[in-house]
């Protein structure tokens, strides 16, 4: 269903309809938030078959909270992007990032990318590989705020630490970042 | 100390510039100790902005979406069909594992549910009543269930609720059940005649004289149902008294007398005031009786209107000093009969010494 047709219901009214059986109500959030939980799983774990699977899980995850207590969702973005969060992590537990992200989309995402020049695709990959060697706490306050475009606050609430927080740690990951490039560049 | 005012410096400067409050260019010329610092990572940030992640794949995205909803649809909310559907699940798998303990778990589970208000509602019953095949089956299984020794005090007590059965069925003017009832009293006196006639030594006096006062007062009662109302009602009183005499001449002890051989003239035997509760018919209950360890008076005979063959009423009644009271006239309603016309003072009734009780013990009980 594409976003404009989505109707204009608040995240929460649709979380009470699904937890008392109203199937189509979670559609809604389904198709509210696919995209920016594909987007950021995607970003964390560079295969396309692994975003899929755990972006499916986060789903369900979250479903089964809202069966059994959905007073604990008081805000569903941040706790469908926190179950997100908590399932690469357990991902890279299991796997122990056995691929490199930039290995991984070499060698295993298929999807064509949008149209970008030869340079703005040489800077993609540079980045995405140093992100790659960022920290977890970095890689994930990088990813929220400028791949998915959270606020501090929403960012604040995947990661459960306060807005302010948030601020010191992506200006940190943002000069490690910046670092790591320079470094790379310069050999 | 430098590097964090630096570092905080620029936090503050990124995050005005990206709220808008203050543009790039002039954040640069504002600041051009941060200049270098500035434009590398705006130039970061906007890289990470405008990397083009994939769209998930529409395929992907329509399957998976059906998944989530088909396994919604699967795990509907709790609610009180899908808990009870829960409980049926379980108890299927449980089944499949032992299923004699099944059985034994839905017999306890159908005996608590069920049980506690319907056996209590069935014990009420009487003869033509829904509940009442539901009494018959407990007190077979109390029958079951019972000792010996507590078996035969069953039969006592079954006999005189048959008893009941019918005085509640003359009560409430269901003739047509009668008949079935009394057939059942019947199969109830034959079972009290087999317990004596097997322990003839066991003293019973007090059960025997409660059930030989209830059948009199059923003999009255019987008398009063309308022939036509009842076919065959003076054949079942009949056969009412036959029980009685056949009962009586086993509960009389050794060497005592018949009825018949009592000396003619109203039994004095029986109360003034009929009782209609068994409880009341008991000797102990009854107004001016004495305890059931009294002495059992001689029987009397019967008036000349009653049946020829008449019932022993053991009856605890206070003794006088005339034991036999004098022959009354048949004219004479029962109810104006004084039972104990002179009554002298007495003492106050001693108990007598209780008997030395045996112990009885069973592995694993109290004795």
């Amino acid at each position: 269903m594409p976003d404009h047709e989505i109707p204009e219901v608040s995240d929460q009214a649709l979380v009470e309809l699904a937890g008392n059986g109203d199937i189509s109500a979670y559609g809604v959030l389904y198709d509210r938030y696919i995209n920016q939980i594909y987007r950021y799983v995607y970003f964390r774990v560079t295969s396309q078959l692994d975003a899929e699977d755990l972006t499916e899980n986060a789903f369900l995850k979250t479903f089964e909270l809202i069966k059994h207590d959905r007073s604990k969702i008081d805000y569903f973005k941040g706790w469908i992007y926190r179950t997100a969060h908590n399932l690469v992590i357990d991902f890279y537990r299991a796997r122990r990032k056995q691929v490199t992200l930039d290995e991984a989309i070499d060698f295993h995402d298929p999807t064509p990318l949008p149209e970008h020049s030869v340079q703005n695709e040489e800077e993609r990959r540079l980045i995405i590989k140093m992100m790659d060697r960022l920290d977890e706490v970095s890689q994930n306050v990088l990813t929220c705020r400028f791949i998915n475009g959270l606020s501090y606050e929403e960012t604040g609430q995947i990661m459960r630490v306060k807005a302010g927080n948030v601020r010191v740690m992506q200006f940190r990951a943002l000069q490690k970042l910046r670092e790591l490039i320079q470094k790379e560049e310069a050999q | 100390m430098m590097n964090d005012k630096r570092t905080l410096d620029l936090m503050q400067l990124l995050e005005a510039v990206e709220r808008g409050d203050i543009s790039l260019e002039t954040c640069l010329q504002q600041n051009p100790m941060y200049r270098v610092d500035l434009i590398e990572l705006f130039a970061l940030t906007g890289k990470l902005e405008s990397i083009a992640l994939p769209e998930p794949n529409p395929r992907f995205r329509s399957s998976a979406r059906n998944r989530i909803l088909t396994a919604m649809q699967a795990q509907e909310p709790v609610t009180f069909s899908t808990w009870f559907r829960h409980i049926w699940q379980s108890a299927q798998q449980f089944s499949q594992r032992s299923p004699s303990m099944t059985i034994a778990l839905i017999v306890a589970l159908i005996l608590s549910m069920v049980g506690g208000s319907s056996v209590y509602a069935s014990q009420q019953a009487i003869p033509g009543d829904l509940l009442y095949p539901l009494k018959m089956q407990i007190e077979d299984l109390q029958l079951a269930a019972a000792p010996d020794q507590v078996d035969e005090n069953l039969y006592f007590q079954f006999a005189e609720e048959r008893v009941e059965e019918v005085l509640a069925l003359i009560e409430q003017g269901r003739y047509q059940d009668i008949p079935a009832a009394m057939s059942r009293l019947q199969n109830g006196l034959n079972n009290v005649s087999d317990v004596i006639e097997k322990t003839p030594e066991k003293g019973r006096s007090e059960t025997a004289a409660g059930l030989t006062t209830s059948l009199t007062v059923l003999s009255e009662r019987l008398g009063q149902v309308p022939e036509a109302a009842m076919p065959g009602m003076q054949k079942a009183s009949e056969s009412i008294l036959r029980a009685q005499e056949r009962f009586n001449q086993m509960q009389e002890p050794a060497g005592k007398g018949k009825p018949d051989e009592v000396p003619g003239g109203k039994p004095d035997g029986i109360p003034a005031v009929l009782p209609t509760q068994a409880q009341d018919r008991k000797p102990g209950n009854v107004p001016g009786g004495r305890p059931s360890t009294s002495p059992v008076l001689p029987t009397p005979a019967k008036p000349d209107t009653l049946p020829t063959v008449v019932p022993t009423i053991v009856l605890p009644v206070q003794p006088t000093a005339n034991p036999v009271n004098p022959p009354v006239p048949s004219t004479i309603p029962p109810t104006e009969i004084p039972v104990n016309p002179v009554v002298p003072p007495i003492d106050p009734p001693v108990e007598p010494p209780a008997q030395p009780t045996v112990p009885v013990t069973r592995p694993g009980g109290r004795p």
